[in-house]
């Protein structure tokens, strides 16, 4: 056995045979943010103790980490921000952007108290609102997310992940034309900034997704022709196809983000993109595959979030534990879903009393984590 | 903590034979094998962490190949090897890049330093002290398995504790669990290099698969050497 663990922890190591072999791909080297990034390094390097500097850089850092999916850009962004790191009195900005950086690795209340920290000494400090909201969001607090981002500082700030986000549970419970004003507002936004489109449209097809809209796919193609490549749109348009029974997409989607998971992952996607008329078995194994890439580049735990829908059903019986234990720390839309998964796969009541808990409380909807629940209590 | 162990060996081997993800934390897998005063080591470096460090990419155009790595050999060793020290402060055991070599993990290709120390006597204790990348990457930790007279033992560096101290003499099969309790499991959560890693080592140190019929996991009766993992 510790020959197959090790077997499967690394190949053999080897000594490549041609100079110009590629052995690593670094994405996104030549866009312009990299220079950009690069900059910022040479000037925080320059000036060591600089808290402009220091702080350019983390939020750089923090950006690149969003972009690429890539959580080592996190460390880089603490690293950047080491001369503050500890301190529990550190300068606004800094608690701001580590709040940031501990919430993306679900250290959630550390970061509430680095933001509520902020919000003593500047009551109306807009980002630190938003960040807070946006944590208290994540772990599916939506009512106290919402209590004190009052409107104007949503607009203010043209932030429309919280405006976004804050009406998502209206339309749900009140009906689709509510769907409508925040697609005005993107159309509005739209002429500012074209991240902010992506961002929007992003969000809007993942809300049609939950509502079983096939507007859906319209929304993640506008967000898709809306600028720089976004890993977590992909993840969710992705999502969205394997959903629709259309892995063949999903390949041509990542064929440039699957870097060295290709070797394994790629037969399993290849057969079922090359396979006519597929198997449902093949195509169920592929759809797996491709859920976990999808899934992978969402989270900043890939293993964790992903590799629980990936258990074989062999072993169902760790898994809506596991699932549940997660849905304490974390409760983004995604992580309902999995435990959903589960809990339809294994018809586990404790995890399906956990999904339908969690929607009485939020007053969230979703009509595949519907079906799910229907199909797990029918078993 | 036995408990603990339990699940994360049903999840990996409920996970064998799944592809892995690209997008983890920065970990380094160092793996030290003691006889008598000599230490062979094997270094696992990821590529990209080393680019953000040396700049290995000489080129810029995103694609690190071996040309450029051969190029920065020299570089690559001086710079790990300053930032590891086997053996006391006062009496380092001063070690020797042996080969270089390439292998490829589930989040990309790591460069693989093969290299030779050698203490002044046999320690009785060895102290590990790391430092890569700690002051780039605060996140970033070093995973260390230690063989010994067959048994093994293994534990996670990190910028808030570089040091390791391993008894030799004492290889306990249930301390190593207190190390990782310390650092916090979470981290292991992150990747499933990370649990291969370790189970590696785990697994047939401390659990053998019982006798009795059926899925039942007792302790083991004596270490044994992980076969095929160094």
């Amino acid at each position: 056995m510790a020959a197959l663990f090790a077997a499967g922890a690394a190949a053999a190591p080897f000594l490549p045979n041609d100079d110009a072999q590629v052995l690593e791909r670094l994405p996104g080297r030549t866009a312009p943010q990299f220079r950009e990034l690069k900059s910022l390094q040479v000037a925080a390097a320059q000036a060591p103790g600089d808290l402009t500097r220091a702080v350019a850089l983390a939020t750089a850092y923090v950006r690149a980490s969003r972009l690429e999916g890539d959580p080592r850009f996190l460390g880089y962004a603490e690293g950047a921000l080491a001369p503050w790191w500890k301190d529990p009195a550190a300068p606004t900005r800094v608690l701001v952007l580590r709040a940031t950086i501990l919430q993306s690795s679900h250290q959630f209340d550390a970061a509430i108290a680095d933001l509520n920290t902020v919000l003593h000494r500047e009551p109306r400090n807009a980002q630190a609102l938003l960040t807070r909201a946006t944590v208290l969001t994540v772990q599916g607090k939506y009512a106290r997310g919402a209590r004190r981002l009052q409107p104007d500082v949503r607009h203010r700030t043209g932030n429309l992940r919280g405006d976004l986000r804050g009406r998502d549970r209206q339309h749900d419970r009140q009906g689709r034309s509510r769907l409508r004003i925040p697609a005005a507002r993107v159309a509005q936004l739209a002429a500012h900034r074209r991240r902010r489109t992506r961002l929007g449209e992003t969000l809007l097809g993942e809300i049609a997704h939950r509502r079983g809209d096939p507007a859906a796919e319209r929304h993640f193609r506008a967000a898709l022709g809306a600028g720089d490549r976004d890993i977590y749109l992909l993840g969710a348009y992705c999502d969205w196809l394997l959903d629709h029974g259309r892995p063949a997409e999903v390949i041509a989607l990542l064929q440039n983000e699957i870097r060295v998971d290709t070797a394994a992952a790629a037969p399993r996607i290849g057969a079922a993109g090359a396979q006519a008329p597929r198997s449902r078995r093949v195509d169920r194994h592929a759809a797996g595959a491709l859920r976990r890439e999808s899934c992978a580049r969402r989270h900043r735990a890939p293993a964790r979030e992903c590799a629980i829908r990936a258990l074989p059903a062999r072993r169902p019986s760790e898994r809506p534990a596991l699932r549940g234990r997660q849905l304490g720390v974390q409760r983004e839309p995604a992580d309902l879903r999995i435990l959903a998964e589960v809990a339809a796969a294994t018809g586990d009541a404790a995890a399906l009393g956990a999904v339908k808990r969690w929607l009485a409380e939020t007053g969230f909807e979703d009509s595949a984590v519907a079906a799910l629940i229907a199909g797990g209590e029918a078993r | 903590m036995k408990r603990a162990l339990l699940l994360i060996a049903a999840l990996a081997l409920g996970c064998l034979g799944l592809p892995t993800h690209a997008h983890k934390p920065s970990d380094s897998y160092l793996t030290l094998a003691v006889d008598g005063e000599k230490i062979a080591g094997q270094w696992d470096i990821a590529l990209r962490d080393l680019d953000f460090a040396l700049g290995l990419d000489a080129n810029q155009d995103g694609d690190i190949t071996w040309g450029e790595v051969k190029a920065k050999h020299a570089d690559i060793a001086a710079y790990a090897l300053s930032r590891l020290r086997l053996g006391p402060a006062s009496a380092p055991c001063p070690a020797q890049i042996t080969e270089q070599l390439i292998d490829n993990h589930s989040d990309g290709a790591y460069a693989v330093l093969r290299f030779a120390a050698t203490c002044a006597a046999a320690p009785k204790t060895l102290t590990v002290d790391y430092r890569l990348f700690f002051d780039l990457d605060p996140q970033h930790r070093g995973l260390i398995r230690l063989v010994y007279e067959g048994a093994t033992r293994a534990g996670i560096l990190s910028a808030g504790q570089p040091e390791q101290k391993f008894t030799l003499t004492e290889m306990s099969r249930w301390a190593q669990f207190v190390d990782y309790g310390k650092e916090g499991v979470w981290h292991i959560w992150t990747g499933f290099d990370h649990i291969l890693f370790l189970l590696s080592l785990l697994l047939p140190a401390v659990l053998v698969r019982s006798r009795v019929r059926g899925w039942h996991w007792e302790p083991a009766g004596s270490f044994g050497p992980p076969s095929g993992t160094y």
